[in-house]
């Protein structure tokens, strides 16, 4: 059957030709394959059809001839076929081919993209720069910037608490690549934001004691948790320790507890209430790094008057902070954020406010509401959120 | 015209005159003869750049893949701005060409259905392919009736050859409209030319059972 097939193909492809040819009609090469009339008749004569209908598909006359120097002239445009680059040259027909809606929406979207990855991209390098760096400048620039547009003053505060922090990683980073000239200035710039955050927490207060709270505790953290990171980085970096950084920030990270009035303790926050007592930095001969148990004395202000009467009771007015706290080694840090005076409860278990912590020595007496109304300057309990 | 470069001297024996030569080009005042030469020759001379070698490629085959693209279209004039869209992206992409890969007809055929593809995406967003009467107002000759009657048997094949299957309309173009031989047909289609030639006794019966001759 398919040897049939070919050759009955085959015999109507010779035919084809010679009609073609004009050398023979549909009925003279029939005559010559009159056993394959039947199979050879239809196929002819659909040839023939299509034939005489052939020059309906022609182009027009002289479309070759004139549209060869038109693209010829396009191929010069396009010298070298083997230098295009493919993709790129689809990129203009890309958008050529296509509506002008989806052309514009493709470029806007284009656009933006491009824009938004540069930006992010810069900014992310903006912000990952430390002291040194050729854009930290801009980091610095983009900072005050931020600050200016802060809607209100606590808006601004937060950013400021929020540099003083930026400022802390990027000493702890100067001091993890070698780069310690530089962290003076740092230092000068943490300086810088804390004075602004303290002075902002001050103004948020005559206003809103609530957020004014919320702002010192903030500002707390930002003073606590660097203490305790430099503690571990300076023990790893005892030239820096030799050469009294340590005991600078320390004092720094003092100064706004210290020197503030005493409105700005009053609104810090109430949720981490202790015993302990006034932050002193500058007293103890050798740097031991106890500051960092301080700093929770000066956000623990805020004791409750019921509290405050137990304590004052246990606790006598002389006793200072300096005499009264442990000194803790330099190589245990963490111990250090918890030591309390010696009168106050155990470390593991500060006692809440509320409860009166028993003493050991004396009877507590009923507590004297007079004595609620003078405490010390530290332990102010009137702040009313 | 300035030729920048080496030229084979044997392949432009006796083809170039009043050469003037310089420290850094040929001054070439008659180019050779291209419609001499064979395709493999041109091809070479358009990969390296040369686009008059290229142009008489074009007018070699423009007029064959023209009716290939034309029997797929209803419009004259899209089909003259696709066979030159066919020739123009052939030529951005010679670079890529193998002579020993695919005969070059092969590989024309091969982007104009691209091309062909393309197009029709094109007209499905934007609503259509333009319809006879439209056709009729844009398509320019000196002779509006004898368009018309054209158009008008154009439409008629092209009905025609639409109810045929795809490989069956396929042979029919290539062997009949675009005038290739069983061998063209078949490095076109991927077939051999026996294969062709039975495909095309198919495609011809088929044909004529559609007819009302």
């Amino acid at each position: 059957m398919t040897r049939k097939q070919d050759e009955l193909s085959g015999i109507l492809d010779s035919c084809l030709e010679l009609i073609a040819s004009g050398a023979a009609t549909v009925d003279s090469v029939i005559d010559q394959y009159p056993q394959y009339s039947d199979q050879l008749r239809p196929p002819l004569e659909a040839a023939i059809w299509l034939q005489s209908r052939k020059e309906v598909f022609n182009p027009r006359p002289g479309f070759v001839k004139l549209s060869h120097r038109r693209l010829v002239n396009r191929f010069k445009e396009q010298r070298s076929p083997a230098s295009a680059s493919e993709t790129w040259s689809r990129l203009p027909a890309f958008f050529q081919e296509r509506r002008i809606a989806v052309q514009y929406s493709a470029l806007l979207t284009l656009t933006a993209v491009l824009l938004f990855v540069g930006y992010r991209s810069t900014d992310f390098l903006v912000q990952r720069s430390i002291p040194g760096d050729p854009l930290y400048q801009a980091k610095i620039t983009q900072e005050e910037l931020r600050v200016k547009l802060a809607p209100n003053e606590e808006g601004q505060t937060r950013l400021r608490i929020e540099y003083a922090q930026r400022r802390v990683i990027e000493m702890q980073e100067l001091v993890l690549v070698g780069r310690t000239d530089m962290v003076d200035d740092t230092l000068k710039n943490f300086e810088f934001q804390l004075d602004l955050a303290a002075e902002g927490i001050l103004t948020v207060a005559k206003t809103d004691g609530f957020k004014a709270a919320q702002l010192s505790s903030l500002f707390e953290q930002t003073l606590r948790v660097p203490v305790n990171n430099f503690v571990g980085i300076i023990d790893s970096n005892p030239e820096l320790a030799s050469g009294g950084f340590m005991e600078k920030f320390i004092a720094l990270a003092a100064e706004p507890f210290e020197e503030r009035p005493i409105e700005f303790l009053l609104v810090a926050d109430t949720t981490t209430p202790t015993a302990t007592s006034t932050p002193t930095f500058t007293s103890t001969p050798t740097p031991t790094y106890t500051a960092t148990a301080t700093f929770t004395s000066t956000a623990t202000v805020f004791i409750e008057p019921t509290a405050t009467a137990t304590l004052k009771a246990t606790q006598p007015p002389a006793a200072s902070p300096t005499s009264t706290s442990k000194p803790v080694t330099r190589t245990d840090p963490t111990a250090t954020a918890i030591s309390p005076p010696t009168s106050a409860p155990p470390p593991t278990d500060p006692p809440p406010p509320t409860i009166a912590p028993k003493p050991t020595d004396e009877p507590t007496p009923e507590p004297a509401p007079e004595k609620t109304k003078k405490p010390k300057p530290t332990q102010h309990p009137t702040y009313q959120p | 015209m300035l030729v920048f470069g080496l030229i084979n001297e044997d392949l432009h024996d006796g083809q170039l005159c009043n050469k003037t030569w310089n420290s850094t080009f040929i001054r070439v005042e008659e180019m050779p003869n291209w419609q001499d030469s064979e395709d493999s020759e041109l091809i070479k001379f358009a990969q390296e750049g040369e686009s008059e070698a290229f142009g008489e490629l074009y007018q070699r085959y423009a007029q064959t893949i023209f009716r290939f693209i034309y029997a797929n279209l209803n419009n004259r004039l899209d089909a003259e701005d696709l066979t030159e869209e066919v020739f123009f992206r052939t030529w951005r992409s010679l670079s890529k060409y193998r002579q020993k890969g695919v005969p070059f007809l092969a590989y024309l055929f091969k982007i104009a259905r691209n091309v062909l593809i393309d197009f029709y995406r094109r007209a499905g967003r934007s609503g259509g392919i333009m319809s006879i009467e439209e056709k009729q107002i844009t398509d320019f000759n000196p002779d509006p009736g004898e368009t018309a009657i054209l158009n008008i048997e154009h439409q008629e094949v092209r009905q025609t050859l639409t109810q045929l299957r795809e490989d069956y309309r396929t042979v029919i173009v290539l062997r009949f409209l675009s005038g290739l031989s069983p061998e063209e047909t078949g490095q076109v289609m991927g077939r051999t030319p026996g294969a062709v030639r039975i495909l095309q006794h198919r495609a011809l019966s088929a044909l004529r059972s559609l007819l009302e001759i």
